[in-house]
């Protein structure tokens, strides 16, 4: 029976076939086309064209659908090495302070576009940090609201708040560069003007610096605020579920492919070795991490400080911001595509690798679809090229299963962190299907942005859409 | 202040609420769709002797421990490399760490990185109030103690 039948057939327990074997087997039947077709002339390469075409549009199908599956299991196995090693055992609950060594002094860091809705409550939150000696730094950039004017009276009241105003809009990474460059010490938490830092945040950041030489940047654990909304309560799911499974399963490659933008902790001489924030890329927080990774420092996941974040609850919001994290991927992608090739580089090929499958995966999907369209409801589209149905059968079983198990896995790591979280699942126990839909499309136009894109273009902001509040 | 979490359905829009609701719905179902097999087995297994003939006779039970074997290999294949690799990490990088502890950067290295001037950047290290200008390519032209305007 033909492959693709026993895969998509939708009645009969169908078969699901090992795709090592397949593309061995695509293989040779090329190299030994490509010398029949070299010895023979034109005929035999033209019946080998056929059969390759439709081989590799099997293989295509395959890895379609069995991408996103191993990659869950993946995501998961690494989640659970992580919490086995270093979680379950921790004798610290989250709201506790854990004990130092030393606490050497921190300069924490706000860049500010038009926060003035929220920059008070962010500052004010700030100032119960559990940890003996910090400076505040709100950046102000270039803010065309009433920001600057609470962030001069916040300075007024609190000694620890300092103000820097860029008098023109410069962008994030500009904000994040003047803000290391005026602040007095060695060690920068950087959280964006909306988030409130939990007060146990900072020494639990610290702790990785103190611990090992190597750490340049430690991120923290974002929690979503916004939850009135589909929207909102997928996202509380989503950064449990699936970007904290990613974050610990990436840990144990050794390298992460992201801090997140919203809460980090940086090592100020870490920073001077490469540079500082890159002002020309999309996502900065991205881009940094590449960039500190490169130079051999590590960077840390430390899921024990908290940091509370607003998030879009518009369907036009989240996919702003999801084209923005897909565009800001593949810049790096484009970026540091040529530094990956040395040896010295090699701790970084597991995180390159996984997010250049996911880009191919991406592109296959997008394929997938646009050939079933054609062929189901425009023309008859030659026997290879026709894809008989999207959806799958025993596999199908397997892809429910999944969502399932790994909501179950995220869950029992991620009760820990927050209580009563099992709530939200109620509503997106199908998510992991959405998520890996809105990757296809992000993905397929972040690539080819970041292509067009004018080289050494700056990023400047705009704000995102922060909720229904 | 606001709640930590914000948790407040009656603000959203009508729009909002039915396009949640049908998005919601058409997910479970497709979801439940997913599971279609497993409910035509049972569909199957209560009809006994059609389950023998397509499961035992036709050999469809083999069919479908093919299917759960590949799955279990690839899964077994990645796990397993990935508990190699986080061990041999583990043992090797255990207690070794190579690299010393850089010193704190000094304001020399921070003045030179930025172009500004040492004992100005000093100062205005202590400062609550700053004002700072650039050019076209972010770097900066002017800088400004504000703190006595601030008063």
């Amino acid at each position: 029976m033909d492959l693709i039948d026993l895969i998509y057939s939708n009645v009969k327990p169908g078969t699901l076939s090992p795709v090592v074997y397949e593309i061995t087997d695509i293989l040779q039947t090329t190299l030994s086309y490509i010398s029949k077709a070299l010895a023979n002339g034109y005929d035999s390469f033209l019946v080998g064209g056929t059969y390759l075409s439709k081989n590799t549009i099997h293989f295509l199908l395959d890895f379609a659908f069995y991408y996103p599956l191993f990659m869950a299991y993946l995501w998961m196995i690494g989640a659970l090495i992580y919490y086995f090693h270093w979680e379950r055992k921790s004798s610290y609950q989250t709201d506790q302070v854990p004990e130092l060594s030393s606490y050497p002094p921190v300069s924490i860091i706000i860049p500010c576009h038009n926060e003035g809705k929220d920059i008070t409550e962010t500052i004010e939150y700030l100032l119960h940090q559990k940890y003996p000696d910090f400076e505040i730094i709100a950046v102000n950039d270039g803010s065309t609201d009433d920001s600057l004017e609470h962030l001069i009276r916040l300075s007024h009241q609190h000694k620890q708040v300092r103000v820097i105003n860029l008098e023109h809009n410069q962008g994030k990474a500009v904000a994040l560069n003047t803000g290391a460059l005026f602040s007095k010490h060695e060690f920068l938490i950087c959280i964006d003007g909306d988030a409130l830092l939990a007060p146990e945040a900072t020494a639990w950041m610290m702790r990785h610096f103190l611990n090992g030489p190597r750490v340049a940047a430690v991120t923290g654990n974002p929690r979503i605020r916004t939850r009135s909304t589909l929207l909102g309560k997928i996202q509380v799911g989503e950064f449990s579920a699936i970007i904290g499974l990613i974050k610990r399963a990436q840990r144990i490659y050794g390298r992460l492919f992201t801090v997140s933008g919203v809460v980090a902790g940086f090592r100020k001489s870490a920073l001077q070795r490469v540079g500082y924030w890159s002002n020309d890329m999309l996502t900065e927080d991205i881009d940094i991490s590449w960039k500190l990774q490169l130079d051999h420092w590590d960077i840390r996941y430390e899921p024990n400080a908290l940091c509370w974040i607003l998030m879009p609850e518009t369907y036009r919001g989240l996919w702003r911001q999801r084209l923005r994290w897909a565009q800001g991927g593949s810049e790096v992608l484009l970026r540091y595509f040529r530094k990956l090739g040395l040896w010295k580089s090699r701790r970084m090929w597991p995180v390159y690798l996984e997010y250049f499958i996911s880009v191919f995966w991406s592109y296959t999907m997008m394929l997938t679809f646009v050939l079933w369209i054609v062929g189901y409801f425009f023309v008859d589209l030659p026997e290879e090229l026709f894809i008989p149905s999207l959806l799958p059968s025993w596999g199908g079983v397997l892809l429910g299963m999944t969502c399932l198990l790994q909501f179950a896995i995220s869950l029992a790591i991620d009760s820990r962190y927050e209580k009563g979280i099992a709530r939200v699942y109620y509503w997106m126990i199908w998510y992991p299907l959405a998520y890996w839909i809105i990757a296809v499309f992000t993905t397929f136009v972040g690539l080819i942005k970041a292509l067009l894109k004018k080289r050494n273009t700056r990023a400047i902001w705009t704000s995102p859409d922060r909720g229904i509040r | 202040m606001r709640p930590l979490i914000i948790d407040s359905p009656n603000l959203q829009s009508l729009k909002q609420k039915y396009l949640s609701t049908l998005l919601t719905f058409v997910f479970w179902v497709i979801w439940l769709y997913l599971w279609m097999p497993l409910i035509t087995l049972i569909g199957w297994w209560t009809g006994i002797d059609l389950f023998y003939v397509h499961m035992i006779k036709l050999n469809g039970n083999q069919l479908l421990y093919q299917d759960l074997f590949f799955f279990l290999k690839g899964i077994s294949l990645l796990g397993s490399t990935l508990a190699i690799w986080a061990l041999y990490n583990y043992f090797r990088f255990r207690k070794v760490d190579r690299r010393t502890a850089l010193p704190p950067v000094k304001n020399e290295q921070l003045s030179a990185f930025f172009g500004i001037e040492k004992d100005n950047l000093h100062n205005l290290q202590d400062t609550k109030y700053i004002s700072v200008y650039f050019d076209q390519d972010g770097q900066i032209t002017e800088t400004r103690n504000n703190d006595a305007l601030a008063k």
